[in-house]
């Protein structure tokens, strides 16, 4: 009975989050081109930072986008 | 249950990856849209500018670009207006202003439209900022160029050539 329970409300909550899946259109993406919406906000200071990492750990990646073990570089 | 629940999950996956923009493919034609200028609330529509080749431009302020795009487009259409070419940008910015920021840093002579609500862009299927559609005499979609990068213009400018050349 429990276990019903946890699966119809998984249901409902399924289709309520369901509006809130769209998909945006390439000329929607204006806010998300902004400059507060980087991951890094100064990407100098982050390649910088990442060096600095990589050479003390002797590993990176991990950071999005390439250099994340996508072999492209 | 256990079906129910599968049914309503795959249900609900498969409407939040549905795409249903039908794009836009060459030697088709070019569909005729009517948007307001920038500047003012006239209307231009796309038949208008029948009979001569077209660049049609989507482009927004925030696309970094358009910001290579807009100077040499210029140079494009400054050299040949007199041949029969003409340049049309439709703006897809929110607010007017970003636009207007952005044309005071990259002027341009060119027609600018706007399609606020992307109605535009949807029909013709824009997958990337900029998209633009290089539209022949007859009005026919002959290239469709995605992004930009500052050597694309010598592509971009032997097409317009070619088409210049074809007869109406």
């Amino acid at each position: 009975m429990k276990s019903r329970g946890i699966k119809v409300s998984s249901i409902i909550y399924m289709l309520v989050f369901l509006s809130a899946c769209t998909q945006v259109k390439p000329w929607e993406r204006g806010d998300l081109a902004l400059p507060q919406m980087a991951l890094e906000g100064d990407a100098q200071e982050a390649g910088v930072r990442h060096h600095t990492f990589a050479s003390k750990e002797s590993g990176t990646g991990g950071y999005g986008g390439a250099g994340g073990g996508c072999g492209c570089n | 249950m256990n079906r129910l629940y599968a049914n309503t999950l795959g249900i609900a996956l498969t409407l939040s990856f549905s795409v249903s923009a039908q794009a836009l493919e060459l030697e088709q034609a070019a569909p005729e849209f009517s948007l307001p200028q920038l500047s003012s609330e006239a209307m231009n529509t796309l038949s208008q500018y029948r009979g001569k080749v077209i660049y049609l431009d989507f482009w927004a302020s925030w696309c970094a670009p358009c910001r290579t795009s807009f100077p040499l487009l210029e140079k494009l259409y400054q050299e040949n207006k007199d041949k029969g070419f003409t340049l049309v940008a439709i703006n897809m910015d929110e607010e007017v202003e970003a636009a207007n920021r952005f044309l005071k840093t990259y002027p341009a002579t060119f027609d600018i439209l706007r399609d606020t609500k992307g109605q535009w862009a949807d029909i013709y299927g824009v997958e990337t900022m900029p998209t633009s559609f290089i539209i022949d005499k007859k009005g026919v979609v002959r290239q469709i160029h995605s992004g930009f990068a500052k050597d694309d213009i010598a592509d971009i400018e032997e097409i317009v050539n070619k088409l210049l050349a074809e007869s109406l």
